[in-house]
């Protein structure tokens, strides 16, 4: 096994680690405000979504070995660099999950490989054009679009069922907010694994393990790696995140948590339909918030809100400085494999002190249920929820 | 570093996703709502014991809407798939 062989064994191997860190970093994306209402219990609803992330991984294989294109040259990209850009999508995704933040795995994804390509190849190599039509104006776009259509959506879901008693009327909504909750899930597992599916065939391609070109075909061991990469992380549940998502940004009931995963399952598929992918992470904040606005006396905690676009707003920066640092300290070792093989042990010993430090602070699943649930034990009448 | 251009925000493509999401979004809603409206109205009729045409005529518009529904979701995996 020579340098080249170690240094790709370890792409794969940060790659399989960022699709880990993505499925639980976006559980709640899918499951948030179906375990906050109590609709599924927690346990239960990660591992439906686990399942769905998995089964939607095999969906589509039109793989996005694209996740840079546009962004930085692509005469630029060396396994190197895509390595350097996993560590700093890496240590963004613990970073944020640690402070309960939902952000985007693929922007930090690309501000890893950018602050990479910096470092390698110099400032000429970015395209400032594509991080702002991929990257900034999606995640402007992404939110208020989502937002905007779950206020309207769920301010009209209140106004047809106000006819009704709300008890009869949020039980109703409780198969179809699983449902909704379910597509999330299915589209995320479709998106996310492809874009690691590109990340390990791209560098297999580089090290000419196997051909790119028209009639390239992802391995199957890639896809079948990276779809259980994604359902394990989502099956360990960001319990962190799905607190925040579920709990913290606005109190939620059935029929807006119906409302908010729906809009932004079709959010999602309609404009990714259209060829304008958006944020899945920035859609479902944006529908959860807006679902809070559209129902009637809801409270948005809009500090809440502020922190997470506070984190948005790092997440290129910040995955781009961390992967120019580890770029950078691969750089000092020389072309060998012993750079990388330094960054590896220093990421998975920072990994086993986050995950040690969490274990002293975790945040259990029966936390993340709201105070307040309409379904399960400790159910609460919606008429003694306050107004 | 490439500076950006004038173009980098295609506009066209925004305003068509922001379109279609608008219109199947609120779409979903509404018909999901109508379903448990309808649903609920024949609870009530058949609880009332007011007649078959009514309890029927309610459940047919809420089957109606479950298969909009179930339409819709196959059109998103039919999406995911492309």
């Amino acid at each position: 096994m020579d340098a080249a062989d170690i240094v790709l064994a370890l792409v794969v191997i940060a790659a399989l680690g960022f699709d880990f860190t993505n499925g639980f970093h976006d559980t709640a994306n899918a499951m948030a405000t179906t375990i906050a209402t109590g609709a599924l219990r927690p346990k239960v609803a990660v591992t439906v979504a686990a399942i769905l992330n998995f089964v939607g991984a095999f969906i589509s294989l039109k793989v996005a070995a694209t996740v840079a294109e546009g962004i930085v040259d692509a005469g630029a990209i060396t396994p190197t660099v895509v390595f350097g850009g996993l560590v700093g999508a890496i240590c963004w995704n613990l970073v944020t999950w640690w402070f309960g933040l939902p952000s985007s795995s693929s922007h930090a994804l690309i501000g890893g490989v950018v602050g990479a390509t910096l470092v390698a190849a110099g400032g000429g190599a970015v395209e400032v054009d594509g991080i702002v039509s991929k990257v900034i104006v999606p995640a402007v776009a992404s939110p208020l679009v989502a937002g905007v259509v779950a206020a309207i959506g769920v301010f009209l879901v209140y106004r047809l069922i106000r006819g009704f008693a709300p008890a009869r009327s949020e039980r109703e909504f409780r198969w179809a907010q699983v449902a909704s909750s379910s597509m999330v899930a299915l589209a995320h597992g479709t998106n996310d694994a492809q874009k690691t599916m590109g990340v390990i065939s791209l560098a297999l391609i580089a090290n000419g393990t196997i051909r790119g070109g028209p009639d390239f075909d992802v391995p199957t061991w890639v896809v079948i790696s990276c779809a259980s990469a994604i359902a394990l992380g989502t099956y360990t549940g960001g319990w962190r995140i799905i607190k925040t998502l579920g709990t913290k940004v606005v109190e939620v009931r059935p029929p807006q948590g119906f409302g908010s995963e729906a809009v932004a399952a079709t959010v999602i598929l309609a404009s990714s339909h259209v060829g304008y992918p958006l944020s899945t992470t920035q859609v479902v904040s944006g529908a959860v918030t807006g679902s809070g606005v559209g129902r009637p006396g809801a409270q948005v905690n809009w500090v809440v809100a502020r922190n997470i676009v506070a984190g948005w707003l790092l997440t290129l920066p910040a995955a781009a400085a961390t992967s120019a640092l580890a770029y950078a300290i691969v750089d000092l070792f020389g072309d060998g494999a012993t750079g990388p093989v330094v960054v590896a042990l220093l990421l998975a010993a920072g990994c086993a002190a986050l995950f040690a430090a969490n274990r002293r602070n975790a945040i259990h699943p029966h936390e993340t249920i709201s105070d307040r649930p309409a379904f399960g034990p400790g159910a609460v009448s919606p008429e003694a929820v306050p107004a | 570093m490439s500076l950006p251009s004038a173009t980098l925000v295609d506009w066209d493509l925004l305003g068509e996703a922001v379109a279609v999401s608008f219109a199947i979004g609120i779409g979903v809603l509404v018909v999901a709502a109508i379903a448990v409206v309808a649903s609920l109205r024949a609870q009530d009729e058949r609880a009332a014991g007011d007649g078959e045409g009514g309890v029927v005529g309610w459940s047919a518009v809420t089957v109606a809407c479950v298969l909009a529904i179930a339409g819709a979701i196959a059109a998103g995996i039919w999406v995911m798939a492309q």
